[in-house]
């Protein structure tokens, strides 16, 4: 991590590209923090139905206090260019954090283990398959059933309770029957590097729009499901990539070095992996953070899998489809959105040049 | 080099006259499509723009005249002599003796009662017209005269006249040469259909006609209408082609029936945005549905105005909110009310149609005088009477909000507005009331939703306030599945609940037993009336429709009724 450190404050000292869009980016970030206490005049979402499709810096528009014109509804420009910003970076950085982690851990662990590095003994491996759906159900699903039904909390704590106690039964169970029946105690090769490769295929094999479309015609749109879909659909990627550089690592001579004293395999991984595997992740993490944002305002500027209510600047462009001549509908949000990607792809750029000439 | 390039120079000239406009005839009409026709099927046809093709290949035995919006005998000679009998009612039709198919055969009773047994026989693609015509039992032919028949229908209801005459006519000579389905009588198709479905002729003319050629094929899509289909591109174009000598040329007295230009393009474009701007480069003649604020733009280019005449017709398609009043929040009336005065119909219209939409406080148009309530006044936006209204409902006022014990629980007063995604008046009206709800302190949730959830969440009554719109025409106003409590049940279309003893008693009525404008007009004020007091169906606005046409032509038959315009009346002006 220390050297993915000097790697930015090197390039933030030799590339002027570099230096000029982690510049924008931060300040950005900075508008977007300290929103709240920034004296604009209206909130994002109050409507002025008197002064719609106010264009900018027109006597109109100054003097209803709209500097930056209005929308269809009246809705001032400025206030939700501000606010836009934070929705963009609201949904595609937790997302990609997320994505990042669930991506690079299971791209890890299979890159690691592949297809003959996870021995358990069979009734484990029975256990720990029964306990994951008993988690799912008992742990997941019910609780979030008795949230939705607004049922007392007790109801969530006998879950639990329940499902804590299946899970000692079966344990119990099966260290009793293991002695009776010997091929319970059979080593098995669970295959992990296949499982995740194969589970990457079949995500990626299913168009994200219209996974988003079909869930929009039955599931009402909400940030919260949206991000969750947008997870789920987009770890792959990072698991890919960190399944490749752990593969690439293992053949390293130093990692060979590591594993023949003895480490154990979470220290090979924390200690001697993951550190290297920072720089192309990071590379990763910019050039998907700025596919998230125009995936947001495409999704807002089509008003699918997002409310209506949700501050974007996709919302704001999607305004000129009722009005062809409100070029500041487009012009404005558009610019900041088109500078935001060019500013983070600026980044992934100049990370790959630094980290693919240190691979060498 | 220098003859290369100058062969290339050559190329690229030949090539891009390639890409030049298709020089076009100056009797052509060139209309918009916002989506390609599924199937040009008379019987089994699904969008508007798919109407209004084979509104010009085919011909119904009434139709309405968009000059004047009045239904008139088209196929007909004249409207139908109505003679009530006990349970059932004869309507007698006489075809014109002009009326011809595209062979020169004449359109007889035959024809019509082909018609009929296609959309009333099982096995085809006929699920939308079949429950239209569902009342008529029997046709019985004169045996003297082969245009003149007799429907014989169950029942008797004021819109009965239009929906016996409202139904496109088809050539039994071209759809059936092998007469597969002469031995089955109209009658028997009223009756139990197991028998009628292992019938072996129906069974080999149903796997024909429902096959595509019937939607599709310019040899069988041949009515007695004005126009033949010459050409159809899918997602491109669609054209028609007027016929040599069409009888309804040719028949006096018959302003109505039309076939003016000598060719009717349909250029299939989806997005609005592309097609004003055909519409500006003078690729279109006909426009409809401009978006407000564009239309408020061509107003003032005078150089557009040139070419094209802009026309704001009052529509017949209103704009209602609706309230479940199943829910205990909003059983009350008080509350309802309290909700309507938020709903500021006022700036949802100007925010949506730039006030091409005319206010109204009950479902019949402003524009049909005499059965609209005029003294009834539309809900205005009113804050303080809405919190007055919630107070004597019982809610009360606290820090965060409004609160009522209903059924021994304590509720807050919360609404979930949904409406169709992609409709911007719809979300308009919804941000509104949010904004609107937010200074009273009632929390309002906005939801936009795909239409099949809408309608489906409708159905099951999981809604608290819906909005949608509704449009229909100036000819009946049998609001009876809309309005009346029998069809308020779970799949019913009286979405709201709406109904109270004596607007069942008010829409039987009307179903059944009116027989003047003057008893038809006390009974649907009085029912506004109780609407506008119940405020579970509250009607918004009646929108009006933006239409731009080209100057070259005259006789357009702008109308309220959909398509807003006669395409087949259009006449070229004459050069000055």
């Amino acid at each position: 991590m220390k050297q993915v450190w000097i790697s930015i404050k090197q390039l933030w000292r030799d590339k002027f590209g570099f230096r000029l869009a982690l510049a924008y980016l931060m300040l950005l970030l900075l508008l977007v923090i300290i929103l709240p206490w920034l004296p604009l005049p209206y909130n994002p979402n109050h409507l002025d139905v008197q002064h719609a499709y106010l264009a900018p810096f027109t006597e109109r528009a100054m003097a209803a206090g709209h500097p930056l014109g209005t929308d269809s509804l009246g809705r001032d420009l400025l206030a939700n260019l501000l606010y836009g910003a934070r929705t963009a970076f609201l949904v595609s950085f937790p997302v990609m954090l997320l994505t990042t982690l669930l991506g690079v851990t299971l791209g890890t662990v299979a890159g690691f283990l592949g297809d003959r590095g996870l021995v358990l003994p069979s009734h484990r491996l029975i256990l720990y398959l029964v306990g994951v759906v008993a988690l799912l159900y008992y742990g997941l699903y019910l609780p979030f059933q008795v949230y939705q039904l607004e049922l007392s909390v007790t109801y969530a704590g006998i879950s639990s309770g329940f499902l804590a106690g299946l899970l000692l039964l079966l344990w119990g169970l099966l260290e009793v029957i293991r002695r009776w029946f010997t091929f319970l105690q059979a080593p098995f090769r669970l295959p992990v590097d296949m499982i995740v490769m194969r589970t990457t295929e079949a995500i990626t094999s299913i168009p994200r729009f219209v996974l988003i479309l079909v869930l929009a015609s039955f599931i009402p749109p909400s940030l919260p499901l949206l991000m969750l879909l947008l997870v789920l659909s987009d770890w792959p990627s990072s698991a890919r990539l960190a399944r490749a550089e752990m593969l690439r690592i293992k053949q390293l001579p130093y990692f060979e070095a590591a594993q023949s004293i003895g480490n154990k395999p979470f220290q090979l991984v924390w200690r001697h992996a993951l550190p290297n595997l920072a720089g192309p992740v990071l590379v990763a993490f910019t050039f998907g953070l700025g596919g998230l944002l125009a995936l947001e305002s495409t999704l807002s500027f089509l008003n699918i899998g997002v409310p209506s209510t949700l501050v974007s600047w996709g919302r704001t462009i999607s305004s000129i489809r009722s009005n062809t001549s409100a070029w500041w509908l487009v012009a404005l949000p558009g610019s900041f959105l088109s500078l935001t990607v060019l500013a983070l792809y600026t980044c992934s750029y100049h990370f790959t040049q630094i980290f693919t000439t240190r691979s060498r | 080099m220098r003859k290369i390039s100058l062969a290339l120079v050559c190329y690229f000239l030949l090539f891009f006259t390639f890409c030049s406009q298709p020089e076009r005839a100056p009797e052509e009409v060139r209309v918009r499509l916002a989506t390609d026709p599924e199937t040009l099927s008379p019987v089994s046809y699904s969008n508007a723009g798919a109407l209004q093709i084979i509104n010009l290949l085919f011909q119904s035995l009434l139709s309405a005249d968009l000059a004047t919006n009045e239904i008139k005998p088209f196929l007909a000679e004249s409207m139908p002599t109505i003679e009530r009998q006990d349970s059932i009612t004869l309507f007698t039709y006489e075809i014109r003796e002009e009326a011809e198919w595209t062979n020169g055969s004449p359109v007889t009773a035959e024809d019509v009662a082909f018609t009929l047994k296609v959309a009333k026989a099982p096995l085809l693609n006929n699920e939308g017209l079949k429950p239209q015509l569902e009342f008529i039992r029997d046709i019985r032919i004169d045996a003297a005269n082969p245009r003149r028949f007799t429907f014989v229908c169950a029942g008797y209801a004021p819109e009965m006249e239009l929906l016996t005459g409202d139904f496109f006519i088809l050539p039994a000579y071209l759809f059936d040469p092998e007469n597969l389905l002469q031995h089955i009588q109209v009658a028997d198709l009223s009756k139990e259909h197991s028998k009628l479905e292992n019938d072996e002729k129906l069974k080999a003319f149903a796997a024909k006609f429902n096959s595509p050629e019937y939607g599709r094929d310019p040899n069988l899509l041949q009515g007695s209408g004005g126009y033949t289909l010459e050409n159809w591109e899918n997602g491109k174009n669609l054209t028609l082609t007027r016929k040599k000598d069409w009888w309804g040329n040719n028949t006096s007295n018959t302003q109505h029936l039309t076939a003016n230009p000598q060719r009717v393009s349909f250029q299939v474009i989806p997005d609005i945005t592309t097609a004003l701007l055909a519409l500006k480069n003078r690729q279109l003649d006909v426009l409809e549905g401009i978006p407000a604020a564009e239309f408020d733009q061509l107003k003032q280019q005078e150089a557009f105005l040139k070419d094209y005449a802009l026309h704001t017709p009052d529509a017949y398609e209103f704009i209602y909110a609706g309230i479940n009043t199943r829910s205990p929040k909003f059983s009350d009336k008080l509350t309802r009310q309290a909700i309507a005065h938020l709903l500021d119909a006022k700036s949802v219209m100007k925010a949506s149609h730039h006030n091409y939409a005319k206010l109204t406080a009950g479902l019949i148009p402003p524009s049909v005088s005499e059965y609209y309530h005029k003294e009834l006044a539309p809900y205005s936006f009113n804050i303080e009477k809405a919190a007055t209204l919630l107070k004597t409902a019982g809610w009360s006022r606290e820090a965060d909000g409004w609160y009522k014990t209903i059924h021994g629980k304590r509720e807050q007063l919360s609404i979930e507005a949904i409406y169709r995604a992609g409709s911007s008046s719809h979300e308009n009206a919804a941000i509104i009331l949010q904004q609107n709800a937010a200074k009273l302190n009632i929390p309002v949730q906005v939801q936009g939703m795909e239409g099949s959830l809408l309608a489906s969440k409708s159905k099951q009554h999981e809604f608290e306030i819906f909005y949608r719109s509704l449009s229909g025409n100036p000819f009946a106003f049998n609001f009876k599945p809309l309005l009346h409590t029998g069809y308020a049940g779970v799949g019913g279309i009286n979405y709201t609940g709406f109904g109270t003893a004596e607007s069942d008693s008010i829409l039987n009525q009307i179903s059944t037993t009116v027989t003047s404008k003057a008893e038809m007009a006390n009974l649907l004020k009085r029912l506004q009336e109780i609407m506008h007091e119940e405020a579970a169906f509250i009607p918004m606005y009646y929108i009006k429709e933006r239409v731009a046409i080209h100057r070259r032509f005259t006789n357009t038959k702008v109308s309220g009724l959909s398509p807003n315009y006669d395409v087949s009346a259009f006449t070229l002006k004459e050069e000055e």
